[in-house]
């Protein structure tokens, strides 16, 4: 899925994005690593990989972001 | 498993004629337009999905679409849906060949990402798969996993010719913002019972107050 780069601390490899729905969520420095980037920049359209809720008693929390990268088809 | 969706858009100008007796000429093109924004932004948001190719010729719809992030393919057969979708899903396999990908109309003006990410994971259960439309008899999705061709049978009676071509019939029950695609009057109202994207929304808004 799509999201907006929100946050990046290049010290601490990690920050967060933004959802189209408007809703932030932060990722790690595994999630970046994973994703192969050397700097994220405030507003870059990023994909990114999540794991976590599924169905309908969690629809609504929050997913974990695994691996954030930029857009390359 | 992360899918490529490949979408199909006619130019606006001839999209959505059977609308005709619910937005008149000048309105439909705009809610062609309406109906594929809401579309992709909802598949974008889906996390099953890695990225999105708009297969269109269809300059206004090019840009308004990638600006939501959609990469654009051009509909270069121009030998209609079937040949657009089959040269889509050749283009995605062409730069990443192990790619699962997925066909999905660009008339689902109600999708929700969540159960969009449902019927996904259910195709990736099989090497073919399709989900069949609300009226029971078309096909709004149709999914190849990777090493098998997409060879999409979209147009009429499509559900039996999807079936009859070796895809296995997603039979999820609570998926109806997947299967309500919008070619009528009739289909647009149940869109909106659903709740339809806030482009969707907005354009129908101005169709309600032309009619008064």
């Amino acid at each position: 899925m799509q999201a907006t780069a929100y946050t990046y601390d290049a010290e601490t490899r990690s920050g967060s994005v933004l959802l189209d729905d408007g809703t932030p969520v932060s990722f790690d420095a595994p999630a970046f690593d994973a994703g192969g980037l050397r700097l994220l920049r405030p507003g870059q359209r990023v994909r990114i990989e999540v794991t976590g809720p599924e169905g309908a008693e969690s629809a609504g929390s929050t997913p974990r972001i695994t691996l954030i990268t930029l857009q390359t088809f | 498993m992360q899918w490529t969706v490949v979408i199909p858009l006619k130019p606006l100008a001839r999209a959505k004629s059977r609308l005709a007796d619910t937005a008149h000429d000048g309105l439909r093109p705009g809610l062609a337009l309406a109906f594929a924004q809401d579309t992709v932004a909802a598949v974008l948001a889906c996390t099953a999905v890695r990225d999105v190719a708009v297969v269109t010729d269809d300059a206004l719809a090019a840009r308004e679409l990638a600006a939501l992030g959609a990469a654009i393919v051009p509909d270069e057969p121009l030998g209609g849906l079937n040949a657009a979708l089959a040269h889509g899903a050749a283009v995605v396999r062409t730069r990443r060949p192990d790619s699962p990908v997925a066909a999905l109309n660009a008339d689902l003006p109600a999708l929700r990402p969540l159960e969009l990410a449902r019927v996904l994971d259910a195709a990736a259960e099989f090497p073919r798969a399709f989900l069949a439309d609300a009226a029971t008899v078309g096909t709004t999705l149709l999914t190849a996993r990777p090493g098998q061709e997409l060879s999409p049978h979209f147009g009429p009676h499509s559900r039996t010719r999807h079936r009859d071509s070796g895809a296995v019939e997603i039979g999820l029950t609570t998926v109806n913002s997947v299967r309500q695609d919008v070619d009528t009057g009739d289909d647009l109202r149940a869109a909106l019972a659903l709740g339809v994207g806030a482009r969707t929304a907005a354009v129908v808004e101005g169709l309600l107050i032309a009619g008064q």
